[in-house]
């Protein structure tokens, strides 16, 4: 045990209380990282593509709109008050921007008003909008289905009854936060643990520690345990930093806590078991390099999942982080999935344990 | 009796049969060898002999397709109580490069069952006044020094040095080699494979050369020479090496071994070859004889 311990003190020291290079990657960079993405994409949504519903029939609409190519427009022509509540939520939900309800037989009201806007008869044709006016996109959508009614020259001619469904705070600061936690997981067991491991093992210092009687696994956990300390540092930096930005740490925390240390053990079986089959570092460099990008451009870490094609959305389904940045999103109601956050991760563990199970041979330092 | 004059008597290695082949080629073709406490054995050889390959089965890095290995007087794998009886010195330094030299000491020290003190360690291999410098910032040979010491630190009755005075000043060599011939006469089996004929003859007990994945030949860097048949050596230019059908060429001199070298001057004087060297053989010329090769 105490041979463990110092191991771990001596680790611990050389990879980073002494590496300039571990700190700056795993506990400035994140921080920075969130800086820059909160300054650039800060109450800006990233979605530029609207989706409008519009509770009513109107031919003269259709037209009009199917020229704006940035709107997702679907008619309905339920009047139902279930519908209405759906449509509402789905607002709340974020899975709609903006819901406008006309009056029925619209056209008609409309070209009679149109007619009568100089007479005494002049009546205004009573149109509902609803959004979410805290959400970006939400707000920008019902400016545009504004503008579009004005750009018809009748605005005087229509009353507008905005409702605001704004359920909560949201804004991008909130978001993005699981995103670089998961990000600063994926640093800490790609380009750090991983990379120790890689570095090691080529410098020939795991084949000095394998001759002595430590068992070589004892290595591998220590270098693990190393980096989910400084992991856990850099969280806590984070974490820091994102509550002065107006992050509602403390209500992440819980699944912060679940998600983070589940995917910690994830990846350390994942790495090992990528370990091995090679032995090659340019091998284990180029798996770093696409898992990295895959995972932080594809996994939903920066945008919702939601507003993006199914065939991302289904390539993210396949990855274990996004299940860990989207489970922690979902203490907040930020989540893009709704099925379990836990299976896919597990069938990861169950996968790698086994590969490591069969083949720990392979990630001894002899031949 | 070993050049100490101690029996060296108990044997702490022994080999018998030792194979390994790989698809292509057989990299250890049945080679027996056995290293006595407090005994110097070298293993030299030229480059893809064999020497790593057999080292590293010893060391439990490689496994073996046939032979069988007696560490300590029984025929086992290497187990948790052979690693604590056993030390190594790879050629390339692995260290923890931000750590001190105490530290590195002291973390070693920890993973063994036993251990050397730590000062007299320090005070042995010279390291006294950097003990508190992080490795990085150590000299090539205070790495060494440092990396031969690590190889000692579990007080262990039997060491492989894998080229220890690779890169170091003739000075600093020479201290090494006195610190490794105190550790020998602590009765310490000491295997050591090094490219310097030189140190191999100087410090070693018995040699084996290797070739071909073979042991070529055997025994004390002397018995050696003299069984070589070697009188004489005639190192001189290679472009003059035609005129002598047994010279053998390495690199830019050309090697004559001769028994009679008065024949062999006058020849090369006849031809106005003058700077050209008589001497007696040594453990290189003997290996250049037998192998064809001078050693990398």
């Amino acid at each position: 045990m105490k041979n463990c311990f110092i191991l771990f003190v001596s680790l611990f020291k050389q990879l980073f209380l002494r590496s300039k290079e571990s700190v700056f990657w795993l506990a400035i960079f994140p921080v920075v990282f969130f800086l820059i993405l909160t300054s650039i994409f800060g109450n800006m949504d990233e979605n530029v593509h609207f989706r409008v519903k519009i509770l009513g029939q109107s031919s003269t609409l259709k037209e009009v709109l199917s020229n704006v190519e940035q709107m997702d427009i679907e008619f309905i022509s339920d009047y139902s008050q279930e519908t209405i509540d759906a449509l509402k939520k789905n607002i709340e939900e974020d899975k709609l921007d903006v819901l406008v309800i006309l009056p029925e037989n619209f056209d008609r009201i409309y070209s009679s008003a149109l007619l009568l806007r100089k007479t005494l008869l002049s009546r205004q044709v009573p149109v509902e909008l609803y959004y979410a006016p805290i959400k970006q996109s939400s707000a920008i959508a019902c400016d545009v289905v504004e503008g579009i009614f004005n750009s018809m020259g009748v605005v005087e001619n229509v009353e507008y009854e905005v409702h605001d469904l704004s359920r909560e705070q949201y804004d991008y600061n909130n978001f993005i936060y699981p995103g670089v936690v998961g990000m600063a997981i994926m640093s800490t067991f790609l380009f750090g643990f991983m990379n120790d491991l890689i570095y090691f093992r080529r410098k020939g210092t795991l084949k000095k520690l394998s001759m002595t009687p430590t068992k070589i696994i004892t290595v591998y956990v220590t270098v693990a345990i190393v980096n989910v300390i400084i992991m856990i540092v850099s969280l806590i930096v984070l974490s820091l930093v994102a509550s002065l930005l107006k992050v509602d740490v403390l209500s992440y925390l819980p699944s912060t806590i679940v998600h983070t240390l589940l995917s910690c053990v994830v990846l350390t079986m994942l790495t090992l078991a990528i370990m091995t089959f090679s032995n090659n570092p340019t091998g284990l460099v180029i798996f770093q390099q696409i898992f990295f990008q895959l995972q932080m451009f594809v996994g939903g870490f920066y945008f919702p999942l939601k507003t993006v094609s199914p065939f991302i959305t289904k390539l993210a389904s396949f990855l274990p982080l996004t299940y860990t940045v989207d489970g922690m999103r979902a203490a907040e109601g930020l989540n893009s999935l709704d099925f379990n956050h836990f299976m896919v991760p597990l069938i990861y563990l169950a996968i790698s344990t086994s590969i490591v199970l069969l083949r720990s041979k392979k990630l001894g330092v002899s031949d | 009796m070993n050049k100490n004059g101690q029996n060296g008597n108990v044997t702490v290695l022994q080999v018998n049969n030792l194979k390994k082949y790989y698809p292509s080629i057989k990299a250890v073709d049945d080679i027996s060898f056995d290293v006595s406490a407090g005994e110097i054995v070298s293993i030299l050889g030229p480059n893809g002999a064999g020497k790593t390959t057999t080292i590293e089965i010893i060391e439990g890095l490689r496994t073996k397709d046939g032979g069988e290995i007696s560490y300590f007087g029984k025929f086992r794998e290497v187990n948790d109580e052979v690693k604590n009886r056993v030390g190594v010195c790879f050629q390339e330094n692995s260290f923890f490069e931000d750590l001190t030299v105490s530290e590195t000491i002291k973390l070693y020290k920890s993973l063994y069952a036993k251990s050397l003190d730590t000062k007299e360690l320090i005070e042995v291999f010279e390291l006294g006044e950097k003990v508190k410098t992080r490795i990085r910032h150590l000299s090539g040979g205070q790495k060494q020094r440092l990396a031969v010491a690590l190889a000692f630190v579990n007080d262990p009755d039997l060491v492989f040095l894998d080229e220890p005075t690779v890169g170091l000043d003739p000075h600093a060599r020479r201290n090494l080699w006195e610190i490794i011939l105190k550790f020998k006469s602590r009765g310490k089996g000491i295997v050591l494979t090094t490219h310097y004929m030189d140190e191999a003859q100087q410090l070693s007990d018995r040699v084996y050369i290797m070739d071909h994945g073979n042991i070529i030949t055997r025994g004390s860097p002397q018995e050696l020479i003299n069984s070589s048949g070697l009188e004489s050596v005639i190192e001189f230019p290679e472009e003059y090496s035609a005129l002598f059908g047994d010279a053998i060429v390495a690199g830019e001199y050309a090697y004559l071994h001769t028994r009679d070298a008065v024949s062999a001057i006058r020849e090369l004087l006849e031809n106005n070859v003058t700077n050209f060297v008589v001497r007696h053989p040594t453990l290189e010329d003997v290996f250049l004889k037998l192998t064809g090769k001078k050693i990398d």
